[in-house]
């Protein structure tokens, strides 16, 4: 559904993507692990179009795009039909908990008011926000502004969710509540890809998990084999730095 | 020392009638230096082209240099220069006859524009990038973007320099008698030479002045207080 091509992006003389193939199921939940600097979130925001590749082949659907002469209708198709959950929510801090769920739906997408706002309580409720449709942003704790941005994301029914790290941003107490909401989410079927460092997060709900190094993907596959039998000597050697030894066979 | 309390009480009704004439001033000029000043904070917080650098140096320019240079600049060199170029190539026109108000709009425009331009580029780089990248990850245009999310927060950002920017340029206005207008200084000076009553001439337009700031810092109060919902 979702397929990259040789992604390349540079910042100035940094080269951040070396060439980077990722291929998206519909009901994937994939994971990306990697010490910080491989680019995984550059990956991520590149999908967006945040960030614009140098080189790069994206398919969605059928739709084929050159990632670095990328046309504005292509840039809107992909942003139309994907959702981003960014690591420090950025819900938009001069609109309530309700229309920040909604502008997607009637802004961009011209949905009805009425139905927007339906289908914005409903996306809250899956959250359990929906008792907090007036309040701004400021007056939320991050744990529940994450789960507005989530329910920003689920509202616009995307094709594949982008998470950047979705609880780095979080106090550890509050991590849990929006882990158990992607949890349930990706229980349901729904296709994400989810940059983030809860390795057990990441053994639970994961189908897939790719490890990125240094810019390029060193490993992939099912989480029972990048955790428990993993090939390279780069994905050891990372796990080891960030997993309680004793609890898995390195 | 005693005060011409006669003096006082006519001149005061005097000097009221200026009133109109200085918010004239202050309210066109604040029409037009809000929309270049805005016009070019956008440019050059996006930009970084010839044109942002052109208005880079004409906001030093403008910044470094005395109203009161400005002014007699404008008022003495325009006239002198445009009179025989119009001349020359035969345009009808003439420069003498453009009047002291124009001069004042035009000189007083040209001194705030910078600084209306300051702010607006303060306000709109104090707001996280990361609203402007949510807006677009939901399927917003980038002027979407900016006219619903960025701008609303910055201006409430702006509000509290922009007073103090309005009462400046209050307190600015009173340099238009140098071009001859008559406004609330202007009418006091002449009223005050008249009568060699300077101190109390002065004093009543010290008070003036504050009363019509304070006004501003009221109406600014109330506004900010409607508006800071969120924040």
């Amino acid at each position: 559904m979702l397929k990259l091509e040789d992604v390349h992006k540079a910042f100035g003389k940094n080269q951040i993507l070396k060439g980077v193939d990722i291929e998206v199921n519909k009901g994937d939940v994939i994971v990306i692990l990697g010490p910080s600097g491989s680019g995984k979130t550059t990956l991520l925001r590149s999908i967006n179009f945040l960030e614009k590749a140098d080189k790069g082949k994206l398919t969605l659907d059928d739709r084929e795009m050159d990632m670095h002469h990328s046309s504005r209708k292509d840039i809107s198709y992909v942003r139309k039909n994907t959702a981003f959950v960014f690591q420090n929510y950025c819900l938009f801090n001069n609109k309530t908990v309700l229309q920040n769920v909604t502008e997607g739906l009637i802004v961009a997408r011209k949905v009805p008011k009425k139905e927007a706002v339906e289908t914005a309580i409903s996306a809250l409720k899956k959250v359990g926000l929906e008792d907090k449709l007036d309040m701004y942003p400021a007056q939320l704790s991050g744990g529940m502004q994450q789960r507005v941005g989530i329910a920003r994301a689920i509202a616009v029914n995307p094709k594949v969710i982008l998470f950047d790290e979705p609880t780095s941003a979080l106090d550890p107490e509050l991590v849990g509540e929006v882990l158990s909401i992607i949890k349930r989410l990706a229980k349901e079927g729904t296709t994400m890809i989810v940059v983030t460092h809860e390795m057990s997060f990441a053994e639970d709900v994961a189908n897939k998990v790719i490890f990125m190094s240094d810019g390029v993907v060193v490993e992939q596959g099912s989480p029972k084999e990048i955790f428990y039998k993993p090939k390279e000597e780069r994905t050891k050697q990372f796990l080891k730095r960030i997993l309680p030894v004793s609890d898995y066979v390195i | 020392m005693s005060l011409n309390t006669e003096f006082i009480y006519n001149t005061f009704f005097l000097v009221l009638k200026g009133v109109p004439v200085t918010m004239k001033i202050v309210g066109v000029v604040l029409l037009i230096s809000l929309f270049f000043g805005f016009l070019f904070a956008v440019v050059r917080t996006n930009s970084n082209g010839i044109f942002s650098k052109i208005l880079g140096v004409y906001v030093s320019f403008a910044r470094g240099t005395p109203v009161m240079v400005q002014i007699y600049l404008i008022y003495t060199a325009l006239p002198t220069v445009l009179a025989p170029y119009f001349k020359e190539k035969g345009i009808a026109f003439d420069v003498y006859s453009i009047k002291g108000m124009t001069y004042a709009y035009f000189i007083f425009s040209f001194g705030m524009i910078p600084v209306m331009s300051e702010m607006f580029r303060g306000a709109l780089s104090s707001i996280d990038k990361g609203q402007l990248e949510a807006a677009k990850a939901i399927g917003l245009s980038v002027i979407q973007g900016y006219r619903r999310i960025i701008l609303p927060q910055a201006l409430v950002k702006t509000l509290p320099v922009l007073c103090t920017n309005i009462t400046g340029l209050v307190k600015l206005s009173s340099l238009a008698f140098a071009v001859s207008v008559f406004e609330i200084m202007g009418i006091a000076k002449t009223e005050g030479a008249k009568y060699t009553c300077y101190v109390e001439a002065y004093l009543i337009i010290a008070v003036l002045y504050v009363a019509l700031n304070l006004g501003i810092e009221v109406i600014f109060k109330l506004v900010e207080k409607r508006i800071k919902i969120y924040a």
